[in-house]
């Protein structure tokens, strides 16, 4: 748990100083086999240093979204006020070398390069957003077929019913010509895919890439495209006006698009703030009331956009008089300084404080970061387990170098004790082994059970969906309930072996002085269910998910044909299909992730074994290894040398340990 | 090493365990026969669905029959010396036993599933709209039928009490189409759990011959 907030600098600060510590355990450790998989562990200190954090930014049509991003990268970047394109979602990151990239559906891609921001906003502008005149017709509806079929869609009676159904729009034929209009000037070449905007933005945003999702619709709904990118964030800003503070789009947002496992990762931000200034509190509250089911009233915030960038502006050195020439700033830098005036505040720190940002700003960066912060305090903890683990093994080698030294009988010995304590080792690793098969394979495993329960409960929800929207949300609360059956499981079988192998440890340390090797499970479960993760995404549950989505669908032979039927038909014959391809997907994957959990067991027996292998041959070596009395010596100096060092390391890792406990 | 009682008791905790894995595979499938699918799908799903739920069922089963036995091995030689623990750390009992299980000569097959075919009403139905499938299941009391259907089907009949009757001929036709697949089910399932239960059966025979002569 954090006690004290830190933001993005200490953060960077606390990552440089464990990569340093990384590199010592790294050169001290040498061919030593501490139990840690050095492989992996390279791995989360790279996935460290070049983390970057996806915040994405939701909210209703005109909600002030782009006017809000705005405001967090201190540029005015982002065209503001106008309508974005739903298959339009910008990516904006910090660049040294400023570029604009769009990809369209075609597969052409342009790139501008080393140009204003001005430049950049205007093609923004002519990219991203829905032109004025086509704003009462569903430009997305229509794009999208474009997109699934590759050609302009003949416009008749029965096309107008299948947009009316999918837009929720009625009358839409009195439209039909600006319909055809608008249909003219679309087609591949001209219907974005992905925009990047890379910038060099005042320092503090190297690590963030915020992604703007065009606005969602009156029912909270996002078009298909934005799922993977809402899928990729680390914080989800959903941004709505401070007034009327009632929002049906934030609850089904929140309750049916976002997947149960982002839920968590949701800020509402209630924009325009200073136009109800009086009532900004009291909106507030009543905010943090209404959602109180849906998110934790700490990450609700007010906010206004514009005081931020007024104050951006005054940082930048820009007087007042000149900021008042923006029609969109003039009226609110009068009624700001008004404002500061009477609460005695001064000016140039005024405009931030009424902002809002002074307090969702930290929030935002500490949230980020929480995640971040937790894995460099599981690294530091892996590398001090490591440390002990050498400093066992060498403290166990030098006490025979130094029986050996004074007493060669006593140190045949001491050998041979050993060898019948590895001999009991192997007894009784096989024991552990099959109390693994007993305890984790079978009808009437845990694991067992809950595949069982989990496929009963999802078939019923999947069959019984009355439509897509639901289908899909079932669907995505299966992918999140199969993640907690996995990792539930991985941890039970690495608990498994991790106490056995400790209370054996024991007990033939004692009567032995027999020390086993450590397995690092801690690692092991992670990068299994990692993988695991991976390969229910890419062979099962997203080949179904991406079979989910309705280009692809639309595409089906076997619903193609049905495509001049009524929509309500069309949506019914499409539902059955899904459904039917979505119970066979999770039949599938639950086969495979049963195949996968075995693996992994097998996998964990296999590292036991390779244990008891090691074990043999550092004994054998042991016994057979002859030296002389100043190779001794010279062995005895290099052990003792190398368990300070690893004590000095030890203390700077405890002080690293300390000061992010304090965080 | 493990007495006739025991291994007795054995079979009869597998059996259970048999039983109750048929009941649920059987559950499985007439959940999906009851609801409003797509009869192709659910045709084509039924046909190899169950054969491969079974064949699962088969290797849990087998699991958790090692599973008693190995138990009940671990539990006699406990208390004995290293070295006939040792004897059985060396014989890897578990994966011998699984490996012959699975062989092909001794492996589980199931025999081969036939469901009750009707091209006609499949035919038919892929024409009638959907609405008309939830009435097939006596859910809906008003059906979508579009007219090029009816023509199709019944050529000449063009009231709204004609159509009725067709749709309720076809719904007919279905469920009583359904009720044959949930029998063939049955049968299939039968059929196949006395082949598990030998299958299982010569398995202990084996495991007990094997560690016999250890």
């Amino acid at each position: 748990m954090m006690e004290k907030k830190i933001g993005f600098h200490e953060y960077k600060i606390f990552v440089t100083e464990l990569v340093n510590i990384y590199d010592s355990y790294l050169s001290v450790r040498g061919d030593y086999n501490d139990g840690i998989n050095i492989v992996l562990l390279d791995k989360k200190i790279k996935n460290i240093v070049d983390n970057i954090f996806y915040v994405a930014i939701a909210g209703e049509v005109k909600a002030g979204k782009s006017t809000f991003i705005n405001s967090l990268l201190r540029e005015e970047i982002l065209p503001a006020d106008v309508l974005q394109a739903t298959s339009s979602i910008i990516e904006v990151f910090y660049s040294k070398r400023p570029f604009l990239k769009i990809t369209y559906a075609s597969g052409r891609v342009e790139e501008i390069e080393e140009e204003s921001k001005e430049i950049f906003k205007e093609r923004l502008k002519e990219v991203a957003a829905i032109p004025d005149e086509y704003r009462d017709i569903p430009t997305s509806v229509l794009d999208q077929w474009i997109l699934d079929h590759g050609e302009v869609p003949e416009v008749n009676d029965e096309f107008i019913h299948y947009l009316e159904a999918k837009s929720n729009l009625d009358n839409l034929s009195s439209l039909i010509d600006k319909i055809r209009s608008y249909l003219q000037k679309r087609n591949l070449d001209n219907i974005t895919t992905r925009i990047e905007l890379g910038y060099p933005f005042r320092v503090g945003l190297e690590n963030i890439r915020f992604l703007d999702m065009p606005g969602v619709n009156a029912v909270g709904g996002v078009y298909d495209i934005a799922f993977s990118y809402l899928d990729m964030a680390n914080a989800i800003l959903f941004i709505h006006p401070i007034k009327p503070v009632e929002s049906e789009s934030f609850k089904n947002f929140v309750s049916t698009i976002i997947p149960k496992k982002n839920k968590d990762m949701v800020f509402q931000v209630l924009t325009h703030a200073v136009v109800y200034f009086e009532e900004k509190d009291r909106l507030l509250n009543e905010a943090r009331r209404i959602y109180a089911n849906l998110i934790p009233p700490n990450r609700i915030f007010a906010v206004d956009s514009i005081l931020k960038l007024i104050h951006e502006d005054l940082m930048r050195g820009k007087k007042l008089e000149d900021i008042k020439r923006d029609k969109a700033k003039r009226k609110w830098v009068a009624f700001v300084l008004d404002l500061a005036d009477e609460l005695r505040i001064p000016p140039e720190k005024a405009f931030l404080e009424f902002s809002g940002f002074k307090e969702l700003l930290p929030a935002l960066e500490n949230f980020l970061i929480e995640a971040p912060i937790l894995e460099l305090r599981n690294i530091a903890q892996t590398i001090h387990t490591g440390y002990e683990e050498l400093e066992r093994m060498l403290n166990e080698h030098l006490s025979l170098l130094l029986v050996r030294q004074k007493d060669l009988e006593k140190f045949e010995e001491e050998v041979k004790q050993r060898i019948d304590g590895y001999k009991r080792l192997q007894t009784e690793a096989y024991f552990i082994l099959e109390e693994a098969e007993i305890n984790f394979k079978g009808v009437n495993s845990p694991f067992e059970r809950a595949l069982q329960e989990f496929k009963s409960k999802y078939q019923e929800l999947i069959v019984n969906s009355r439509n897509l929207e639901e289908l899909r949300k079932h669907y995505r609360d299966a992918e999140d309930e199969l993640d907690e059956i996995i990792g539930k499981s991985l941890s039970t079988i690495s608990g498994f072996f991790q106490d056995r192998l400790k209370v054996l440890g024991e007990s033939l340390n004692k009567e032995y002085k027999l020390t086993i090797p450590k397995i690092d499970f801690a690692i092991l479960e992670e990068s299994t269910k990692k993988k695991l993760k991976e390969k229910e995404e890419k062979d099962a549950l997203g080949r179904a998910w991406s079979f989910l989505l309705p280009w692809r669908w639309l595409k089906l032979k076997e619903i193609f044909k049905f495509k001049k039927e009524s929509a309500s038909t069309l949506e019914k014959k499409l539902m059955q299909e899904l459904k039917g391809t979505a119970i066979t997907q999770i039949s599938n994957v639950l086969d495979k992730i049963r195949d996968e959990i075995f693996k992994a067991l097998d996998y964990y027996k296999g590292q036991v074994k390779q244990m008891l292998k090691e074990k043999e041959a550092q004994i054998e070596r042991l016994r057979l290894e002859i030296k002389t009395a100043e190779a001794l010596e010279l062995e005895i100096l290099q052990t003792e040398k190398k368990l300070t060092m690893i004590q000095r390391e030890k203390e700077r890792l405890n002080r690293f340990l300390e000061n992010l406990n304090v965080v | 090493m493990l007495s006739k009682e025991k291994l007795e008791e054995i079979e009869r905790k597998i059996l259970e365990d048999l039983d109750s894995q048929s009941a649920v595979v059987k559950s499985e499938v007439n959940f999906f026969i009851d609801k409003d699918l797509n009869l192709y799908f659910l045709r084509e799903f039924i046909k190899s669905y169950t054969p491969k739920l079974l064949k699962k069922n088969a290797e849990l089963l087998l699991d958790t029959l090692l599973n008693y036995l190995m138990s009940a091995l671990l539990e006699v030689v406990s208390d004995k010396d290293m070295s006939v623990k040792q004897s059985i750390v060396q014989a890897d009992i578990r994966e011998r036993i699984k490996a012959w299980a699975l062989d092909k000569n001794n492996a589980f097959n199931p025999t081969k599933f036939m469901l009750k075919e009707d091209e006609e009403i499949l035919e038919k139905l892929k024409e009638v709209a959907p609405g008309l499938l939830i009435a097939m299941g006596g859910a809906a009391t008003a059906v979508i039928v579009s007219d090029n259907i009816l023509t199709k089907l019944v050529p000449g009949l063009s009231t709204l009490a004609g159509s009725a009757y067709v749709i309720k001929q076809v719904r007919e036709r279905v469920q009583r189409l359904k009720r044959i697949w949930k029998k063939n089910v049955d049968n299939y399932l039968e059929i196949n759990k006395k082949l598990l239960h030998s299958w299982l059966k010569s398995i202990i025979e084996k495991f007990h011959k094997d560690i016999s002569n250890l």
